[in-house]
């Protein structure tokens, strides 16, 4: 393991220091506010931590946000700041709770892996659009992405509201109908809420790493982010490849959808739940690291579990969660800046030149073609 | 002691609504106002908000001002647990059915979450404000906001200038559909060739986007509009204030007339605070309704319009006054919903004052 500056130890350090900062800084916010923080705390941790049920609502907090974690991570490492993951997840949930509600009379062996997949497609394709958009005609992602977002809402209030003459919808909840038995995914610990969603996640957070650190797909992807200029000039498809990472990243969402409306809430609504912005400060504290992603994915869960108990409890406003939670994006922030800093690298012993995660650290020989960079799509 | 700290922390939050005299109107209203000293009881109170929270100026704390009222007069413990997300619904409701004797859950959008969590507390009781859950430990209530907003709607159009009205919604629920409808009919009844503008956020948690709404109505021409849409109908308020004279607000589910003096025309009442209060009170004396369902209209007292503003004269307070005796008396049905709204033919009482837009009216001075 290096110890310099970028490596991912250096990182995973990092985090827990910002971590630690963000904590030390909330507690003095909860003083001010006129509470104890050290019951704030006790009081957050016991609840999401103390109990079965606790845990398992950490776990359930924790899914979609690595699931969206990984979907803002796979896009930065090609290059692109997915703020779309939103729009990718409740696209997602919405086409999982379509299928769910519809009674072909399929078994469960059937109808969950077929609403699961028809959410990731449906979140593929939410994602996707913007990456071949700036493939082919330069659109920053960021701009894209967030019209997007609008969309799907708009696109779900829409079908909600006007279609409920051909799809599983009922304007009285402003949701879909609820998802059948059938493809309800199941809880796997009894009189908790944790379903097999969170499965899902854990899978996704490895598979990925695989794929980005393993597999010649993943390679492209990370010499796509680092330099396009590079890319090119080594043969590799700049805009292919972009355009794949953002309908990989836009799948993921839509599996956090799918676990949403199909684990959790048995229904899709119309209200956003917010968890795509959340999910892009549990990409940024994951330091775009899948195995990254799910601490801090797990962090961001227990925070939100633990602030139920928390505020019943201590008294405490569930809002000073969002508060850590900014603290935490915060301290994670200054960290990587301090990170640039000349003093700060010095400390290290670089033995080659600084950066992220180059393709040496993992020991793969860079893929050369030797014909000339090919045009982007 | 932690109990006693608790509630003044609660205390301390809503004292903007407070400020609005609610408490005292809602208990006139509803003629229970059990006047004197606080009884102390065991039991306690949990209310679990919907993501707008607690500071909506609206629903919520509407709910609140019922709960610091049994806090204080009935001596139960009030405690009010916050949700961000959808997510925090049924651990919020489970937690209450853990900790207290009433958990009350504010809002339609709660419905999955109560069905899900009150089984699970059999010897609990919940309480669902704005939907129904049928459970033998649960007591739901819906309102009539159609007939409340039906009085609305006939005073906006008398005093409109414009004959062009605005509604500005939240999510369309069926409460605020309700709302929406009632409000349309009112209005037709008064003036036949009125023009509604109908915008919704779909959110209702979003003033900025409530106030982009509202200042796009008033610049097509609407001079009164009605913000059904909890913390986003805030931003209703500073675009009606942001126009000045001659441009009104009617205040849906209660007196919001500190957030724009002098421009709110009336609010319709929606008797929140007192089904919350009546259902504390239902288990402190013992005879909780569960299982059963409660539909308040005006009949009931459960809506009702009120807080006029002095621009409204005595000759529409009386045409106001005799739409809502006809509703009681049946003569009048608002329509509930868009078929009924389509198939409603507005009947004028006789003898009622006139809208200001029409041209047998005398010309605004």
């Amino acid at each position: 393991m290096t110890i310099r500056p970028g490596s991912a130890f250096v990182n995973a350090v990092g985090s827990v220091v910002a971590v630690l900062v963000a904590l030390l800084i909330g507690a003095v916010v909860i003083v001010i506010s006129g509470q104890d923080p050290w019951e704030a705390y006790r009081s957050l941790a016991e609840g999401a931590l103390g109990s079965r049920r606790g845990r398992a609502e950490t776990l359930v907090y924790a899914a979609p946000l690595i699931l969206g974690g990984l979907a803002f991570a796979v896009a930065a490492r090609a290059g692109m700041f997915n703020v779309g993951i939103e729009g990718q997840l409740v696209i997602g949930g919405f086409a999982a709770a379509l299928v769910g509600a519809t009674d072909w009379g399929l078994p469960s062996a059937i109808h969950i892996p077929l609403a699961v997949l028809v959410a990731a497609i449906a979140g593929g394709v939410w994602g996707f659009i913007p990456g071949v958009l700036k493939a082919a005609t330069g659109a920053h992602e960021v701009i894209t992405t967030i019209m997007l977002n609008y969309l799907a809402f708009r696109l779900i209030i829409y079908s909600i509201q006007r279609r409920s003459d051909w799809l599983p919808v009922d304007d009285s909840v402003q949701g879909t109908e609820r998802v059948l038995d059938t493809a309800r995914l199941p809880i796997v610990l009894d009189a908790t809420r944790l379903h097999a969603g969170v499965a899902i996640a854990f899978v996704a957070a490895f598979t990925i790493w695989f794929v980005l650190f393993h597999t010649t797909f993943g390679y492209k992807v990370r010499t796509v982010g680092l330099s396009e200029g590079a890319a090119r000039y080594g043969g590799i498809r700049w805009g292919m490849t972009i355009a794949i990472a953002m309908a990989l990243a836009g799948a993921l969402a839509g599996l956090a959808g799918a676990g949403e409306s199909l684990g959790l809430h048995g229904r899709h609504s119309a209200v956003p739940p917010g968890l795509g912005f959340t999910a892009i400060a549990v990409g940024l504290v994951g330091r775009n690291h899948p195995i990254g992603v799910i601490f801090s994915g797990l962090l961001f869960g227990l925070l939100s579990a633990g602030a139920l108990t928390m505020q019943a409890e201590a008294d405490v406003s569930r809002d000073i969660v969002l508060v850590l939670q900014g603290l935490v994006i915060l301290a994670v922030a200054a960290f990587e800046a301090m990170n640039r800093l000349p003093w700060f690298r010095g400390l290290g012993t670089p033995k080659t030149p600084s950066g992220g995660d180059r393709a040496s650290d993992t020991g793969m020989a860079p893929e050369i073609e030797s014909r000339p960079a090919p045009p982007a799509i | 002691m932690a109990g006693i700290t608790r509630l003044n922390a609660r205390m301390n939050r809503r004292r903007v609504i407070a400020a609005s005299g609610g408490t005292v109107l809602g208990a006139a209203i509803f003629g229970n106002l059990s006047v004197g000293s606080a009884q102390e009881s065991d039991v306690t109170v949990t209310m679990v908000t919907d993501t707008a929270g607690v500071g909506d100026q609206n629903f919520n704390d509407l709910a609140v001002l019922g709960g610091d009222r049994a806090a204080e007069e009935l001596g139960v413990t009030f405690n009010i647990l916050e949700s961000q997300t959808q997510a925090d619904y049924s651990p919020n409701l489970a937690q209450g059915g853990e900790t207290s004797d009433l958990t009350i859950a504010v809002g339609a959008l709660l419905g999955d979450a109560v069905a899900e969590v009150a089984p699970q507390f059999p010897d609990k009781f919940f309480a669902l404000l704005d939907g129904v859950v049928e459970q033998d430990n649960v007591y739901s209530v819906v309102f009539r906001e159609h007939e409340g907003a039906y009085l609305g709607g006939v005073l906006s159009a008398l005093v409109s200038q414009s004959g062009i009205l605005g509604v500005v919604g939240g999510i369309r629920v069926p409460p605020v559909a309700r709302y929406e409808v009632g409000f349309v009919a009112g209005a037709r009844t008064i003036n036949p060739d009125i023009e509604v503008l109908i915008s919704y956020a779909d959110s209702f948690e979003d003033p900025a986007l409530g106030q982009e709404l509202t200042l796009a109505q008033l610049n097509n021409g609407a001079d009164v509009v009605l913000p059904i849409a909890g913390r986003t109908g805030v931003g209703s308020f500073d675009a009606v204030n942001e126009q000045g004279e001659g441009f009104w607000i009617m205040a849906g589910d209660t007196d919001q007339s500190h957030l724009a003096p002098g421009r709110q025309l009336a609010a319709i009442r929606k008797g929140v605070d007192v089904a919350f209060f009546d259902a504390a009170q239902a288990v402190v004396d013992g005879n909780f309704p569960g299982g059963t369902v409660d539909d308040l209209g005006l009949v009931e007292g459960g809506m009702d319009i009120y807080a006029f503003d002095a621009t409204v004269d005595q000759s529409m307070l009386d045409t106001v006054a005799a739409y809502k005796q006809a509703i009681i008396d049946g003569v009048i049905v608002p329509p509930a919903d868009d078929d009924a709204l389509a198939a409603f033919v507005p009947t004028p009482l006789d003898g009622a004052a006139t809208p200001a837009a029409s041209p047998a009216a005398t010309p605004a001075s």
